[in-house]
């Protein structure tokens, strides 16, 4: 599943972290807010159990904090997700957009909410939803960061979520309860604010 | 409807349920009052394919991903939502039929519908034949395929790229005269 729709939502601010010493939780919080907006191009590899080849998809993406995300897939079909904490709209090829807003399904956003919360670095939530693992490289160039769902929902869904970033969030690798893996791999970060066209495109 | 609540709801559904995993039988209905058995997966070459499914019903569309291994006397057939979230795994491997449903979208045909589908489009008629009610038939005619019943009615329609051959073709379009859905496949490979 692109669980990690919901996780890039909620990612903004942990594109950045420092180049310091080890890096700690609390350094990773203080960077989270940042940069408010970060363009990316991604490569996602969904594997399957038991099928030959993963299913594997490119495009590119935008996340605002004010905005929200904007995904844009172009292959191997064309697909554009825009999500923020109001409504998601997806529109596929030429069909008509599909759009779903928070007060009819206060369920599902009361989950990326909580997911939201968790992401933005609410460290109290993190630590309280998740067994931790943050490491670095000898020379703190690249972070790592595993999460392991201690209760529900989360533990339901996922093994475990991995991320490994440098300045930039690099990799997302989500571990799922169905033994499926995904892999998505961001690459040319830019963090220019919004132009008035990309503005446009989170309407 | 909204179709994107479904694969979006799959946040809550996994929460409330487990995946189901069950044995089915392996037979398809051809029409409301016509079914008959699936033949036994047997390939002589490696078949796969992603395919983006786009059905027609009733003036409405809806999209699902199929990721298809063939090979020997195994298919594997898995359905996921346009966003990548898995739908159900079919497992058909000798006479067995394994599924495991992980959603159910009831704007979607059934799990079993689709990989009688696939099976209508991939396997050589020869299989087909002798499973077939009396007087229907199965004609690979050019780039085409028909299910025809005894009063000569084409029953399924299936579209290819490329004229028969030793080949497994892919097919491009499923037109069900009877059901009323059609499916636009796009291969994704």
């Amino acid at each position: 599943m692109k669980n990690f729709l919901i996780l890039c939502f909620i990612l903004p601010s942990i594109f950045f972290v420092s180049n310091g010493q080890a890096i700690t939780l609390d350094e990773l919080q203080q960077k989270f807010s940042q940069y408010p907006v970060t363009r990316a191009n991604f490569t996602q590899d969904r594997y399957i159990q038991g099928m030959n080849k993963p299913l594997h998809s490119t495009g590119r993406m935008i996340i605002s904090q004010h905005h929200g995300l904007w995904w844009q897939q172009l292959t191997p079909f064309a697909l554009t997700l825009k999500m923020n904490d109001q409504r998601m709209q997806q529109i596929i090829g030429q069909q008509p957009p599909q759009i779903i807003r928070a007060d009819e399904q206060p369920q599902l956003f009361q989950f990326n909410t909580l997911l939201a919360a968790i992401f933005n670095a609410d460290k109290i939530t993190l630590e309280k939803n998740f067994q931790l693992n943050l490491s670095d490289s000898d020379n703190a160039q690249k972070w790592q960061l595993i999460l392991i769902p201690k209760m529900a929902p989360l533990n339901k869904i996922f093994h475990k979520i991995t991320l490994i970033g440098d300045q930039y969030l690099l990799q997302i690798t989500i571990d799922d309860k169905q033994n499926d893996k995904t892999l998505i791999v961001f690459t040319d970060h830019q963090t220019l604010p919004l132009t008035e066209n990309e503005k446009h495109l989170f309407d | 409807m909204k179709r994107i609540q479904y694969w979006l709801m799959c946040f809550i559904t996994l929460l409330l349920c487990s995946c189901a995993n069950k044995p089915i039988s392996p037979e398809t209905w051809l029409t409301k009052g016509v079914k008959v058995n699936l033949p036994a997966p047997h390939f002589d070459q490696v078949y796969h394919d992603q395919q983006l499914l786009t059905f027609s019903y009733n003036g409405q569309q809806h999209s699902l991903i199929t990721m298809i291994d063939a090979q020997n006397d195994a298919l594997s057939v898995v359905g996921l939502s346009t966003l990548g979230i898995r739908l159900f795994k079919i497992d058909y491997y000798g006479k067995v039929i394994t599924t495991e449903q992980n959603i159910f979208i009831k704007e979607l045909p059934s799990a079993s519908q689709i990989l009688s589908d696939i099976m209508f489009s991939i396997l050589p008629i020869e299989q087909w034949q002798p499973l077939l009610p009396k007087g229907w038939q199965l004609i690979d005619t050019n780039e085409q395929r028909l299910l025809i019943n005894e009063q000569q009615q084409t029953v399924i329609e299936i579209k290819y790229r490329q004229p028969p051959s030793s080949q497994i073709r892919k097919p491009t379009n499923i037109k069900h005269y009877i059901f009323g859905y059609q499916i636009a496949i796009s291969s994704m490979e």
